[in-house]
Order: C-alpha cells, then structure tokens, then sequence
C-alpha cells in the first residue's frame, strides 16, 4: 500500500509542474517586489523610508489620487454607456446590430494607447479638427490630462460592461419580465426593479474589470496624461530612471497598487459570493420593434456610442496610407508607411507573431490541465494552483513587468532581454481568459464521460486526452482567441521587458508614438488591427457563433 | 466470458463517513442482478466499486476466483451503461461502439464483425453513421448498451439506465435490455430505485437501506414475503396495521380492531404482544364483517379501482386513519361511493407479520440468501 502512495502518477507530475512554474514566475517575483519595496536603496537594510517617501510628497501620493479619481469616473461612465447600450440592442430591433456588435468588440480589443494616440492626431495641439476649428475661431477642449484620459479609457472599455450585460441579458428568461408586467410593472420601471438586480452580480464583475484596466492601463495616461500623473506611468518612470542604480521606490509603488488592487479584488468576491443565484433561460429575450420617437432615440444613441468608439481605428488606418515626409504627413496617399515599417520593423511584427503563439499554445495547455485538475482532481495543491491563478487580476501589467525583471536580470537565472521573460510575461497576464473558458466547458462535461472510456478498457490519462480533452477543445479556443488578440496587443508589461531584438508592434508603435512617427505608427497598428479582425472571423467561422465569452 | 461476482465484507469510507460497512453478497454467473434502494442507499456506490471508480476500504470484490481490488478500471473488463449514457458526443455511433474494440487489438474484418452483430441485436443499424445528438433518448441508450456489451465484458453493470427516458420508453426499453442480456448472457449488475422496473427486469433483487442489504431475493418473494416494514412498504404500498396477539386453548389470533380478528396459527411465542400487520391494498375482501371503513376518496384507474378509506375502530402504525384498498374491476360485484361503509377482510394466506417496530418478521416467510 505504501509503494502506491509514493508512485508519481502523471497527473501528479502535472501538479508538481504547474506548481513550480507559478512559483518560480509568479510568487517569487512578486515576493522578491515586496522585499525590495522595504529594502534601502544603498544599505540594503529592512526600512519604510520607501513609503514614507511616497506618502511624504504630494507629487508622489497625489498620483494615487489621480489614479482613483479617474478610475472611478471611467467606471461610472463606461457603466452609464454599456447597460442601455446592451439593454436597448438585446430587447429592441435595432438595424444593423451585427455591425455594431463587431466594431464594438473591435474597439475593445485594441491597444488603448492607439485610441489616446487618434485623439491626438484629431484634437490635440495640432490634430485636424482643433485645427479646424481654430480656424473659425473656436477653441475645442483639450485633449490633454484628466478630461482627455476620461474620454479615451471610457471609450475603450465600456465595451466590457456592454459585453458583460448582454451576456447576462440572454441568460434572463422572458418569464421574469413578462411576470413583472403582468404585475403591472413595465418600462423603465421594469428594468429598474427587475432586469437591473438580475444582473446585477455581472455588473460587479464587469464593473471591476473595467476599474483594474483603467487603473493598470499605462499607454493612454503616458501619452496625453502631461501634467496629470498617475500610478502606473509613475511606477513606469520612477523604475526606467532607477534602473541600474535601485529599483526599491519603484517596487514600493508597485506594491502600493497591488495592495490597492488586492482589497478591490478580494471585495468584489466576497460581494460577488453573497449575491450570486443561478438562472437558467428556457426563453431568451426577445427583441421588439420601436416606433415612432422612442425608436430614433435609440437608434441615435447605439449608433452615436459605436462612431464615437470606432473613430480612432478610422482614424488609423486613415492615416496609415497618408504620405509622409520624414516624419510629417504630405499630401496625397502611399504605402510610404508600410515600406518603412517592413525595412526597418519587421522583427517587431514577427516578433509578435511568434511570441504570441508560443504564449498562446502555452496558455492553451496551462489552461487545460489547471481547469481539469481544480475541477476533477481536488486536493491541497490544486488548491494552493487555484490562488495563483487569482494573481494576473490583481497584478497590473507594469507591475508584473517590473517584478520580473527585478527577479531575473541577475543569475542564477538570466531571462531579462530574451524572448522567454516576455512570453512569460504573456502567458501570466493572459492566462485567465483561457481558463476561465477551459473551467466553464469543463463543468458541462459529465465525468461520466470520461469514466465510460476507463471502463471500455481506455488507461485513465489516455481518455483524458481522447475524451475530455477533444471535447474541451470548442469551449477552450473561445477563451484563447480572447487570450490571443489580447497578447498581440499587451503594452504595459512588454515596454519594461523589451529590447531592441525582442520588441513586438504594440511597443513599436509606442516608441514611435513617443517619436512623433505617426504614419509607422499608424501603419503598425493597422496591421494589429487587421489581425484581430482576422482572428475573430476566424473564430466566428469556426465557432458558428457571432460571439466572444469574457 | 461472464463470471460470478463475490462480494465479501466490503467497507467503504468517504473520510470518516462510512457509506457501506461488512457488505457481502454473492451474484451468480449470466445473473440479472438489481440493486434496489431510495437515493442514498449506497447502491451506485457498491455499483462504482464493483466497477473499479470507487476504493474499495475494507473486504475484497472478486470475479470468478480473482481479487480485483487492486485490478484499475481500465483493466477489469466491465461493461458500463451510465445514468446519461455517456456517449462520446465527438464520435458517431459506428465509432462509439468501436472504441473499447479498437483499445483490444482486434483486426479490422474482426470489428466490422462484432460491430455489425451488436448493432443487429441492439437494432441501431440504421443511425451508424450520425452523431449523438441527431439520437433520442432510448435510441442513445441502445447505442450506450451496444458499446458496452461488444467487449465482451466479464459483467454488466447499469447505473439506473432508464432514468432520463419518459414512461412509455422506460417500459419498451427495460424489456430490450432484458431480451438482449438474457441473449448475451452476462452477468449484469443493475441500480435502480424504481421498484416497478426492478421487478419487472430482475433475476433477483437486492434491496438497500443506509448502505445495508435488508434483503435478497427472486422479485416475488420479495414482493409477497418482505423481511421487515421498510421492504414491505419500498416495494408496492402496504397498508401497516396495529395488532396484537391473542392466544386462546393454544390457538393464535390477530386481532386488528376491537371487533375483528383472523386466525393466523404459530403466534403462541407472541402472546399478548403488539405487533404489525402489513396488508396491501389488493389483499383486502369487502365482507360483510371485518374492519370497518368508510370511503373517503374513490380513484378511477382503468383496471383497478383505489379507494382511500378512513378507519373507525383499527389503527395505522402511522397514527393516520387512512388506509388504501383496491378492487379489480374485473370481478368488482360494486363499485362504493365517497361516504359508503364497508367492512373488510384480510386475505389471511398473505398477510404479513412484524415485530412492533417493524424490524423482524414474524412469519418466517422471509428468506434473506436463501440459498
């Protein structure tokens, strides 16, 4: 019997692996992060002078205020915009739904610094529209600090909510409302009594997914933020300007915002875990025509918010055929942009290529086998994989991106510079997507099924991959594309890992941004673009649906 | 090849609860063989050990003469039929009942062979080709069967097969998987907690209450000669009665009202006892003495006619008033209405006795492992 206990069966060799590897990428980092944070940049001994600093200075603690203050505004907004939004295109006929569906969730799956960069080619200093309005003699508001990063992060992430709600929408059998009118309850009223607590518990997580990217996101505040400072640039240029000497403020700050985080997370949960119900919808919704005033308005606002959020990809691709002079558009279109990109950054985009699809298969994997093991072979260490996998919510991008290099620029272990510390990065961030996916497809599959193959004479590990493993496949990949078009486009964590052999396109439009180079940049977030496009389709082709999960 | 199955103290643990403790029982080489019990008896759970998905945490399970306590799974050489099938929804049904086949290492005319043969017999020739979801639900449960039995597995076993089927089916198919196991002629174990079905399909039936067998046996010597109360009453209704022993000059009485007693011999170790008598609503007579009753709800249902009838002078063990009689139409000389009083008497051959609560029966018709 004892014999038994000691014999390493595969799964949990599988165990031990995962473990390790979340351990050595993931809490060994993030613990190194929290010790440097107490360490003293030249003694090397335990202090808090690192925070006094911080919140000593106004310059410093007011950066977490701003962070807060326009965290809290983009939430509320991205709300006030995605819940009509999903109501009024779930419950009403509105013309030319497909199409908006899919220029929503276009505008949210690209890099949000692309929006920031757009609205300055259109409304900053010398962007066309400020021109053309100066040039009748009124001055348009600017684009620069807190209104524009308000304007610019909301754009960009009410689709979540949108996305979130309609979810939720579907999975609200028509019965409720009808028994609420039948009540006598209708309209407005309607959905404020009934439709609103339903989904109301998907509200808090989508809420919350908009709050920690708007409070991770670093592109958009670094490029039209100016004088107004947040969190994540200042971590960005406090730990880029350290680098060499010590990073120990920096990681303060870094462990400031995960603490923030942390509680926001936990929070949610335990909000989430009190209020959650499961319904089951027999009978979806389903869409009524509007007549008369009632329908203008909503066709107004549906197609008024999608202009509004598609406007910079337009802007883009627009500006990515202009000819350029230098780094000034000319008159006239050319392909000048692209030729300069494929002589000068065709790593980047091979770069992006291939990395993303290292990440990407790794995360498939990871994927898989985490989800099976915490639903089908619960113990102790599953358990301890369970709250690694919580980890990539609660760290922002900058801060994973800094944590790993702090722990792997000195031997024994030397990734920084290479290829692996920023697939690493990849696969840490964009891991949820897939799991979650991975965990949901899983609880559909009756273990039954897998039992059935046992007991036709199929060895255990053999029906996982034959049985349980083939049939995951549909729900799994509607997570990895989410995984996929997210990787291709992640900014924060990369711009602190890259170097000039290993940049990506997300990067290298950052850089060029930052050099002015609109056209390469433009051109370069063309491409992305298209590829998310593509990958989409693609997964629409292959799903059948017209659909993403988040 | 089918083998006989020995099932020798079995104990089984989740933690420190014990589901089944000391189980032994004994299933006979191409038996039908049921399990029968509420919901959590412990029947899918002795069904899961036999199969190798549960451990096994004390006692041994043998096949033929060999332990399989230590044998995994995917090499006892079962047959398994699960509550949802468990269909490969990612392989048609062609491929689904070649998938134990081709983990044997059999030539490909040899599969064709056993594949056709099977698909004949479970009468799926014609869906060879579809996936599972283009299948109903008993077609689906033929396929589960067919994959199954084309291994040739050393038994059966059947986790309450017919459960997601709607009635009319459940009846069709329970007499296809009979036909077809007597064809085969496997050694099959079956867990259900329908009764009707587990009478209807059994060789012999094994009833289960909290992980303890209460009794073995062919399905009409359980239905006419139960063990104990809790048996009386999971197969068929039985009306449970408050009696009492009576002896006088050596000649034993049950006395069920105050005014009426039957004779029933062999009681003089009892005397003066309270007991039980267990009559089921098909054992009554309407007499013109006996105990009386009066209808209080009459059912019509086609062959039978039920009555509820409320109780003046006798008593339920359950302290309602209420028993159920029924009355074959076939030779019924009256139908009664709601407020009629009639008087009822016992068919006394087979009535039966238990102790007061119910744990012991007193006319030692019960056989638990008879042989």
């Amino acid at each position: 019997m004892k014999s038994k206990k000691l014999k390493l069966d595969f799964w949990t060799v599988i165990t031990l692996v995962i473990v390790g590897i979340f351990a050595l990428f993931l809490v060994y980092p993030l613990f190194s992060l929290f010790i440097s944070s107490f360490k003293d940049p030249v003694t090397g001994a335990l202090t808090l002078d690192n925070f006094a600093k911080f919140f000593g200075k106004k310059y410093y603690y007011h950066a977490l205020f701003n962070s807060f203050s326009v965290t809290t505004c983009v939430t509320f907004l991205a709300i006030m915009i995605g819940i009509p939004l999903a109501y009024l295109l779930t419950a009403f006929k509105i013309k030319g739904k497909g199409l908006v569906e899919i220029l929503i969730i276009i505008s949210m799956l690209s890099p949000p610094f692309i929006g920031a960069y757009s609205w300055v080619l259109l409304c900053g200093r010398s962007g066309v529209i400020t021109k053309l309005f100066s040039s009748i003699g009124i001055t348009v508001p600017t684009i620069y600090g807190f209104g524009g990063i308000l304007l610019v992060l909301t754009l960009k992430l009410f689709p979540f909510i949108y996305l979130y709600v309609s979810g939720a929408l579907k999975k609200i059998d028509a019965s409720l409302g009808e028994a609420a009118e039948s009540l006598g309850c209708s309209g407005f009223k309607k959905v404020i009594t009934v439709i609103i607590p339903l989904i109301l518990p998907t509200l808090l997580a989508g809420g919350l997914l908009v709050f920690m990217n708007a409070l991770a996101d670093f592109g958009t505040p670094m490029l039209i933020g100016e004088g107004f400072n947040v969190m994540p640039v200042m971590v960005y240029s406090e730990f880029i300007s350290e680098v060499g000497g010590q990073a120990n403020f920096a990681a303060a700050m870094a462990s400031i915002m995960v603490f923030v985080t942390s509680l926001l997370f936990l929070g949610q949960k335990y909000i989430v875990n009190k209020k959650s119900f499961t319904m089951s919808s027999l009978r979806p919704m389903k869409a009524t025509e509007l007549h008369g005033f009632k329908n203008i308005i909503a066709h107004v606002f549906v197609y008024s918010i999608t202009i509004l959020a598609t406007i910079p990809q337009m802007t883009v691709i627009y500006t990515s055929f202009l000819k350029t002079k230098g780094s000034m558009f000319a008159k006239g279109f050319s392909f000048d942009s692209y030729k300069k990109i494929f002589n000068r950054m065709g790593n980047a985009i091979t770069n992006t290529y291939t990395y993303g699809l290292i990440a990407l298969v790794t995360i498939i994997i990871l994927g898989m086998f985490i989800a099976y093991l915490s639903n089908r072979r619960r113990n102790a260490l599953t358990g301890i994989i369970d709250t690694f996998t919580m980890f990539p919510y609660i760290i922002p991008g900058s801060v994973l991106g800094i944590t790993l290099l702090l722990a792997f620029n000195k031997p024994p272990l030397v990734l920084s510079g290479s290829l692996v510390i920023i697939v690493i990065a990849f696969v840490v961030r964009r891991l949820p997507y897939t799991l979650r996916s991975s965990a949901a497809i899983l609880y559909q599959i009756s273990p039954s099924m897998e039992e059935a193959s046992i007991s036709l004479g199929c060895p255990p590990v053999m029906s996982f991959f034959k049985v349980t493993a083939v049939m995951m496949l549909p729900g799994v990949m509607s997570g990895a594309i989410l995984s996929w078009i997210t990787i291709i486009n992640e900014l924060s964590a990369s711009v602190i890992l890259y170097t000039g052999s290993t940049r990506t396109m997300s990067v290298s439009i950052y850089t060029e941004v930052i050099r002015a180079s609109y056209g390469t940049a433009a051109a370069l977030s063309t491409i992305l673009t298209l590829t998310t496009i593509l990958s989409l389709l693609i997964s629409f082709k292959i799903s059948g649906k017209k659909e993403i999960s988040i | 090849m089918s083998v006989n199955i020995t099932i020798n103290n079995v104990t089984k643990k989740y933690d420190k609860l014990t589901i089944i403790k000391d189980l032994s029982l004994e299933i006979k080489d191409g038996e039908f063989f049921t399990l029968l019990g509420p919901s959590g008896c412990g029947k899918t759970t002795l069904l899961r050990m036999i199969a190798g998905f549960n451990t096994i945490e004390g006692g041994d399970i043998s096949f033929d003469a060999e332990i399989i306590n230590d044998i995994p799974a995917h090499k006892r050489n079962i047959g398994m039929v699960f509550q949802n099938y468990a269909i490969f929804p990612h392989l048609t049904v062609k491929q689904n009942i070649e998938y134990g086949l081709k983990l044997r290492k059999l030539s490909k005319s040899e599969i064709h062979t056993k594949v056709q043969e099977i698909m004949k017999v479970t009468k799926i020739e014609e869906y060879k080709d579809r996936l599972p979801e283009k299948l109903s639900g008993g077609q689906q449960q033929r396929v589960a069967l067919a994959r199954a039995i084309v291994i040739h597995p050393n038994v059966l076993l059947m986790d309450e097969p017919l459960s997601n089927l709607d009635a009319k089916l459940r009846i069709e198919m329970r007499s296809a998987i009979r036909d077809i196991q007597k064809d085969v002629g496997i050694t099959t174990v079956y867990v259900t907690h329908d009764q009707e079905e587990a009478l209807a399909i059994s060789d012999r039936i094994a009833v289960m209450k909290d992980g303890v067998i209460q009794q073995v046996g062919k399905p009409e010597e359980i239905y006419s000669h139960p063990v104990n109360t809790f048996v009386a009453t999971f197969i068929g209704y039985s009306n449970l009665l408050k009696a009492k022993v009576i002896v006088e000059d050596n000649v034993s009485w049950v006395k069920l009202s105050d005014n009426y007693k039957v004779l029933i011999n062999g009681l003089n170790d009892y005397k003066d006892e309270d007991i039980i008598a267990s009559i089921r609503p098909e054992e009554f007579e309407v007499s013109d003495k006996g105990i009386k009753a009066q209808v209080k709800t009459r059912t019509f249902l086609g062959r039978y006619v039920n009555y509820e009838l409320r109780l003046s002078d006798a008593f339920t063990v359950n302290g309602e008033e209420i028993i159920e009689v029924s009355q074959d139409i076939g030779n019924a000389r009256k139908l009664y209405n709601d407020g009629d009083i009639l008087y009822l008497e016992p068919c006394t051959k087979r009535i039966n006795l238990f102790n007061k609560d119910g744990s012991i029966s007193l006319k030692g018709g019960a056989v638990y492992n008879e042989e």
